[in-house]
């Protein structure tokens, strides 16, 4: 230090302005002063003796030590310490590249409240201890204020908390509070679009008893309170649960969903006294999202878990829940079993429908034979948009069947892929309604899949439907076919591999019955997996394979080519899983 | 040829296509046509200006960034802070020349240079404690009582868990 005053002054500085706050930007020119100060405290902190005796505990200046006439060794530390948190280089970065680096550091999808652990980060992308928008706010005051300020750190949030832990339930009620309170906080301060998934499920208490029951009966609507100050902001919103929390959000009248493009709607029950079961006469009174003008995409997901209140069908009334229908371009219900009729009327309102998923329940045998009656035209329901539609019927009372009756009134011209999964009866003449849906089409598919029961299902296999008329009307253009369930032909294989039968196909997905079935495929993939200046290869192949537990000379040459050509398949880059194999 | 002035006075003279891939140089080049008047860099240091100079003769001839592959970037790869090997060398320097280059690089925008200094600074940063955080770029905890109270209040969600 040069002089005493120079010295003085600093300390003043540092004690009246606390330049070391995070905020503080020095000028240039002061910037340039401190430094030249660090360096020469630097200087005087090299001549002290460094005696074990003194304290060199940082300790902030006292007033008796501003008196002195020089600093103290631990002073000097200090000053020293308080000057580079002053001229720190971090502190130079405006807000806005801050942004980015935080933008890039955390992960793409945010829970809220914070979760230390964050499952949701990638695992390729998790470091040892993740990096989250809430790490980043218990930095300092003006990280806290950017990350704040950063609307893209909180356009992917996830509202929940682990169900495993449970909340005492003196402490469930202040949470929910507390979760509506602070959420409502972040999520209303930005102004692009939001993406927030609510796990209604976790909101709820983990006990009906009647302090928790009271709670929910009364006023309470958390899922209401975070949306509505947010609803116009929102793009998408995924919502957890059926219970009653749930069916309240749902029933609470319209919302101003002005930019809202897609809903899911998680319906799976949790194993909770207060999980209401689904009534089919409550979709009349859904009308939170009649005000939904840009609403494109609907999902429906039950995630297959068993629930006894779900009656079958249940959801024959869907198409009364009141949505801006005609905009949608996507339906999709997964494990949300509908009637025929709900499924024609959704058909029928979603013009604009260009995917759609529709799990269909059979409940009557006449049904399908009469349903043209419940057809608007009473003849036949053409759909010029879709280009994806999966269906999976369900047959709980009658027995199985194929829906001939369901499909014949059905036509789609653009359709693209096509998705069956069902059970079928020996009587059943499968291919012909398939080859005539397609053909009363005309549409050209890429993609085609045809499934009745489960492979490991023995009695499904019983059902031997002759499929070659089917696969020589796809011929011409498919891409991409999966069979399990049916037993790949000889022939079939033969014209396959001599690229007579669906020279395109890239994917294919089947069954093998035997060794010599298992022989002839692998010839076939070794001619379909030869370079090709007209035809592309096959690079995704999947098969489960069985056969008689006996091994003789033939089926033990089989094993081993089969098992080079996975390995070749594997080197090149490509996909070839024989499911089964190592059984043998 | 360009020459270009640093705010300690230093001169450089560089080749016109290495330099343009600072979109301000570029601009400013275009604005005064053919000239051979010294383009004034107030911002920027010579000791800075040589490593963003290096950096860009490195990269000289590569694409530049337009509009539409910036949009086209989705948020998923937006966020990855993979680094090539040559840059990870390049930008291996002290936290304030770190920190100056990217400054400069914002100033004279260099949008390549920017992502590899953000990047860099973003692998500092993960997977660290706050506590670490702060030793690491020389941060005080100034948080005020209110803020610390709402600190608190996150861990207790987070404890819960």
């Amino acid at each position: 230090m040069s002089t005493i005053s120079e010295y003085q002054r600093l300390l003043q500085l540092l004690l009246t302005h606390e330049p070391q706050r995070s905020d503080y930007i020095l000028s240039p020119s002061v910037h340039q002063e401190f430094r030249e100060m660090r360096g020469r405290l630097r200087i005087l902190l090299e001549r002290f003796d460094f005696d074990s005796s003194i304290d060199t505990a940082i300790q902030p200046p006292t007033e008796m030590s501003l008196d002195q006439q020089q600093p103290t060794h631990p002073l000097c530390i200090w000053l020293i310490q308080n000057i580079s948190f002053s001229i720190a280089p971090h502190k130079r970065l405006p807000a806005e590249i801050w942004s980015e680096i935080f933008m890039t550091v955390t992960p793409w999808h945010m829970l809220f409240p914070p979760d230390r652990s964050d499952h949701l980060l990638p695992s390729s992308a998790t470091p040892v201890t993740p990096t989250t928008v809430w790490t980043l706010m218990q930095v300092c005051s003006r990280w806290r204020q950017i990350a704040k300020t950063t609307p893209d750190l909180w356009r992917n949030v996830t509202i929940s908390h682990d169900p495993s832990c449970r909340t005492p339930r003196d402490r469930w009620a202040d949470r929910i509070r507390r979760i509506v309170e602070v959420s409502g906080g972040f999520l209303s301060r930005g102004t692009l679009f939001l993406s927030i998934s609510i796990i209604v499920g976790s909101l709820e208490p983990y006990s009906a008893e009647e302090e928790s029951l009271q709670y929910l009966v009364r006023d309470a609507n958390p899922v209401w309170d975070i949306i509505s100050p947010i609803s116009r902001q929102l793009l998408s919103l995924n919502i957890n649960s059926s219970s009653g929390l749930f069916w309240r959000f749902l029933e609470s009248g319209p919302l101003p969903f002005d930019s809202l493009r897609s809903v899911t709607l998680d319906l799976h029950p949790l194993s909770h006294p207060l999980s209401h079961p689904f009534d089919t006469s409550r979709f009349t009174n859904v009308t939170t999202f009649s005000d939904a003008p840009r609403l494109q995409s609907l999902c429906l997901n039950r995630n297959n878990v068993p629930d006894t209140s779900f009656r079958p069908g249940a959801l024959s009334d869907l198409h009364e829940f009141q949505l801006p229908w005609g905009h949608l371009t996507m339906v999709m219900l997964q494990d949300v079993w509908t009637t025929p009729v709900a499924c024609y009327a959704i058909l029928s309102q979603c013009p604009n429908l260009s995917a759609s998923a529709l799990w269909v329940t059979f409940t009557e045998l006449e049904i399908p034979f009469n349903i043209a009656s419940h057809l608007p035209t009473h003849e036949s329901l053409t759909h010029h948009g879709l280009r994806w539609i999966s269906f999976h019927f369900d047959f709980p009372a009658t027995g199985p069947y194929f829906p001939d009756g369901f499909l014949r009134p059905l036509a789609f011209p653009s359709l693209n892929s096509l998705f069956i999964n069902t059970e079928l009866s020996s009587h059943d003449m499968i291919e012909s309604s398939i080859l005539s849906l397609l053909r009363r089409s005309e549409c050209k598919l890429e993609q085609f899949s045809l499934s009745w029961g489960k492979v490991d299902d023995e009695d499904a296999l019983i059902v031997h439907p002759d499929l070659h008329a089917v696969l020589d009307h796809l011929s011409p253009t498919l891409e991409s076919l999966t069979l399990y369930s049916w037993h790949i032909t000889h022939d079939v294989l033969d014209l396959m591999m001599r690229r007579c039968l669906l020279p395109k196909l890239t994917y294919l997905a089947c069954y093998l019955e035997s060794w010599e079935c298992l022989s002839l495929f692998l010839d076939m993939v070794e001619a379909r997996t030869q370079a090709s200046d007209i035809h592309p290869i096959l690079n995704y192949i999947s098969t489960f394979f069985s056969a008689t537990p006996q091994i003789d000379e033939f089926s033990k040459q089989v094993k081993e080519r089969a098992i080079s050509a996975m390995e070749v398949a594997n080197e090149e880059g490509r996909r070839f899983d024989i499911i089964g194999l190592h059984e043998y | 040829m360009v020459l270009l002035v640093t705010s300690d006075n230093e001169q450089f003279t560089t080749e016109k296509d290495i330099v343009e891939r600072s979109v301000l140089i570029k601009n400013m080049l275009e604005d005064v046509g053919e000239s051979d008047q010294p383009i004034p860099l107030p911002n920027v240091s010579s000791s800075v200006l040589k490593k963003v100079l290096e950096y860009c003769e490195h990269h000289r001839g590569e694409p530049l960034p337009t509009a539409d592959s910036e949009q086209s970037q989705d948020e998923t790869r937006k966020r990855t802070t993979d680094i090539s090997e040559w840059d990870q060398k390049f930008i291996t320097v002290d936290q304030e020349m770190l920190f100056e280059i990217i400054l400069a690089a914002n100033y004279l925008d260099i949008k390549s240079l920017l992502d590899v200094g953000c990047k860099t600074v973003a692998n500092m940063i993960k997977g660290k404690t706050p506590e670490e955080i702060r030793k690491l770029f020389n941060i005080v905890n100034d948080f005020t009582p209110e803020e610390e109270a709402q600190i608190k209040k996150e861990n207790e969600w987070a404890e819960d868990r």
